[in-house]
């Protein structure tokens, strides 16, 4: 996970815990899970980019 | 459109009444109580339904198929004429948000209910069919009772999406959606959240314009391999 995930992560669950509000906590909860999604999304992509990339088909 | 015989008794429908009030575009409609009036007018349910573009029919799996509430209305108000003749309801996109008590994996070949929640679906997939409408992927909803508060967590979320968040709900749609909730929801924080949100907000979308950019750089290299 790079450091801005991490970042975003804790700051949305400090935001979770300090909310009263059942709607918005799950706001908050929803938006880790998104930014969980995007930091696999990114690796999955930059890997497959390095994968496609260094094919031994193109040495 | 709630079908609910017990309504007022519902844990469930009364979980989905509070977070549907969060949604300010949408109407929570109860056909039970629209029932227990009087004689309902066919027009002016017509009228009525054709002011929504998601109609969400919500009920909880009553032998198969949905309380009676329910098909008695399809039947009192869908008339052949506005359905068929004048496909009044056409490119309106049709959900139904359905509850189970019994657990999802279970309805499936080999599982103690057998049929998949597709096939027992099927008569309102027909409908939307008949009546040119978007069918949307039920929204399931298996043993409430059972979840933990996370999980009620993650469900509300799911719910408020499939209530009014653009189709399909993708990685980038569900996005948009939760920024927007996130900007709306930052008006009533203290100054400090404020910023904090300000920040979050901006980073999320950052990060998907990487995604954007990554995704389209793998289509380049993609279309030039074959």
């Amino acid at each position: 996970m790079t450091d801005t995930n991490e970042w975003l992560i804790k700051q949305l669950g400090q935001l979770e815990n300090e909310e009263q509000s059942f709607i918005k906590k799950s706001l908050y909860l929803a938006a880790q899970d998104l930014v969980r999604e995007q930091g696999k999304r990114i690796e999955q992509a930059q890997q497959e980019i390095d994968g496609r990339i260094w094919s031994p088909d193109k040495w | 459109m709630v079908s609910h015989p017990n309504i007022e008794q519902s844990a469930t429908e009364a979980f989905f009444k509070t977070s549907a009030d969060f949604v300010d575009e949408s109407t929570w409609y109860s056909l039970d109580h629209l029932y227990s009036k009087a004689k309902i007018d066919p027009d002016r349910e017509q009228r009525f339904i054709q002011n929504f573009d998601r109609i969400i029919f919500q009920f909880p799996l009553y032998w198969y198929s949905s309380p009676a509430s329910l098909k008695q209305y399809m039947d009192d108000v869908f008339t052949r004429k506005f359905i068929v003749a004048t496909q009044s309801l056409k490119n309106k996109e049709l959900g139904i948000v359905v509850t189970t008590g019994d657990a999802l994996t279970d309805f499936q070949a080999g599982g103690s209910e057998r049929y998949t929640m597709s096939e027992i679906l099927r008569p309102f997939e027909a409908f939307a069919n008949k009546a040119v409408m978007v069918y949307l992927k039920p929204f399931v909803v298996d043993q409430f009772n059972y979840k933990e508060v996370t999980d009620k967590q993650r469900l509300l979320v799911a719910y408020l999406q499939y209530l009014n968040a653009p189709m399909p709900l993708s990685l980038e749609n569900r996005e948009k959606w939760l920024l927007a909730q996130l900007k709306q929801s930052k008006l009533d924080t203290a100054p400090q959240q404020q910023q904090i949100l300000d920040l979050v907000i901006g980073a999320i979308d950052d990060q998907q314009d990487q995604i954007d950019d990554l995704k389209m750089n793998i289509k380049l290299i993609r279309d030039q391999e074959e």
